[in-house]
């Protein structure tokens, strides 16, 4: 079987990089007081919010490089299942 | 809610999660809601700070090669589904009851980790460093352990995939991660090594946190300043919690599990 080219070589370096952004964000949005502080705060949670769709989304395009057609189908359900969550959400809300 | 304190009970209880790979909000969101913080207002600041702790400790996991994403994503599909449910009908299930249900699960996980002695998964002499890694089109891989690499398949997927369901809808409803049941779940049930089982968990509530976070965030649930302060503590609580994890013994992960999960059962049913 062959070994999948997909390791944290890549993925690594932008999660780190993610985590500092939202950190500082996050960070300045407890010691900030006003609306900068507030904006900070929502900027960070909609981040990381954000980011772990993102890796997912990632990980489906690098399958979709190995041709490893079983779980590209398997990622793409995911994040539809996702994206029918948020639907149901706004839809019950409105 | 005082913003030092937040970030004080994140990072301890993010630390202890990253380590035995369940998250830290198990114990987190029973803190928050002893010391006074409504269950409503708990919830999503707990999958705040497993979402946290899903970021912070994925570089160090992906950089020791113990991530396997093809199972990581067979098993969300099903968590996933879970924990949107979960998310919608939050309101409607008695907290109470809630909590026994989770207490009842721990245990019950605590006891499966706890029971089996040894390493399942023997290391193979003819692997390589390059054999380091997921299959591809299969759930099986290898994982480095010291200088020698051990092979592992899946077994038992669709059992697995119920106790994802479970682990999801629990997530959605009381804001912990069910890293609590997936790791064990994995481990146990689908005969993943436990530092693959862990690190693969962490990297798959992270998406189970933001699915449920996507539908509070609409429903206009979640206190940002609070979230701030949870988002630095668990960040800070997560890098440390996942560079002593990664460096443990395959059984101390496994014993310090089972104790974590019997301390979270306690607290669970104390504070109910």
């Amino acid at each position: 079987m062959t070994v999948s080219s997909i390791t944290g070589r890549r993925q690594g370096p932008w999660l780190r990089s993610a985590m500092w952004v939202i950190g500082t964000l996050a960070l300045v949005g407890i010691v900030v007081p006003g609306t900068l502080g507030t904006v900070a705060s929502g900027a960070a949670v909609i981040l990381l919010t954000a980011v772990p769709l993102l890796r997912v989304v990632w990980v489906v395009v690098r399958l979709a490089g190995e041709r490893d057609r079983r779980f590209v189908i398997v990622g793409v359900a995911l994040l539809s299942a996702v994206a029918f969550g948020v639907l149901i959400s706004v839809f019950l809300r409105g | 809610m005082n913003v030092v304190l937040l970030v004080l009970a994140a990072a301890v209880t993010s630390g202890l999660g990253a380590m035995a790979g369940v998250g830290g909000a198990i114990l987190l969101v029973p803190l928050l809601v002893v010391t006074g913080t409504p269950v409503s207002v708990a919830a999503p600041l707990g999958l705040i700070s497993v979402a946290a702790l899903s970021i912070a400790a994925a570089p160090t996991h992906l950089e020791f090669r113990v991530v396997n994403h093809r199972l990581g994503l067979t098993t969300e599909v099903a968590a996933t589904a879970g924990a949107v449910v979960g998310a919608l009908v939050s309101d409607l299930v008695p907290n109470r009851v809630l909590v026994y249900i989770l207490a009842l699960a721990a245990i019950g996980a605590a006891l499966a980790g706890g029971r089996r002695k040894g390493i399942r998964n023997r290391p193979d002499p003819s692997l390589t460093t390059r054999d380091v890694g997921e299959r591809v089109g299969v759930l099986s891989g290898a994982y480095p352990l010291g200088d020698q690499v051990v092979p592992y398949s899946v077994r038992r997927v669709r059992a697995g995939l119920g106790f994802m369901t479970v682990a999801g809808l629990i997530a959605g409803t009381a804001g912990v991660s069910g890293g609590f049941i997936k790791t064990p779940a994995t481990s146990e049930l689908m005969h993943v090594p436990t530092k693959v089982a862990a690190a693969t968990t962490t990297f798959t509530i992270g998406i189970t946190a933001a699915s449920a976070l996507t539908v509070f965030a609409v429903q206009g649930r979640i206190d940002t300043r609070a979230a701030a302060a949870i988002i630095v503590g668990s960040f800070a609580g997560s890098l440390a919690g996942a560079r002593l994890q990664a460096r443990l013994v395959p059984q101390t992960v496994r014993a310090g599990l089972s104790v974590l999960l019997v301390i979270v059962a306690v607290v669970m049913v104390v504070t109910a």
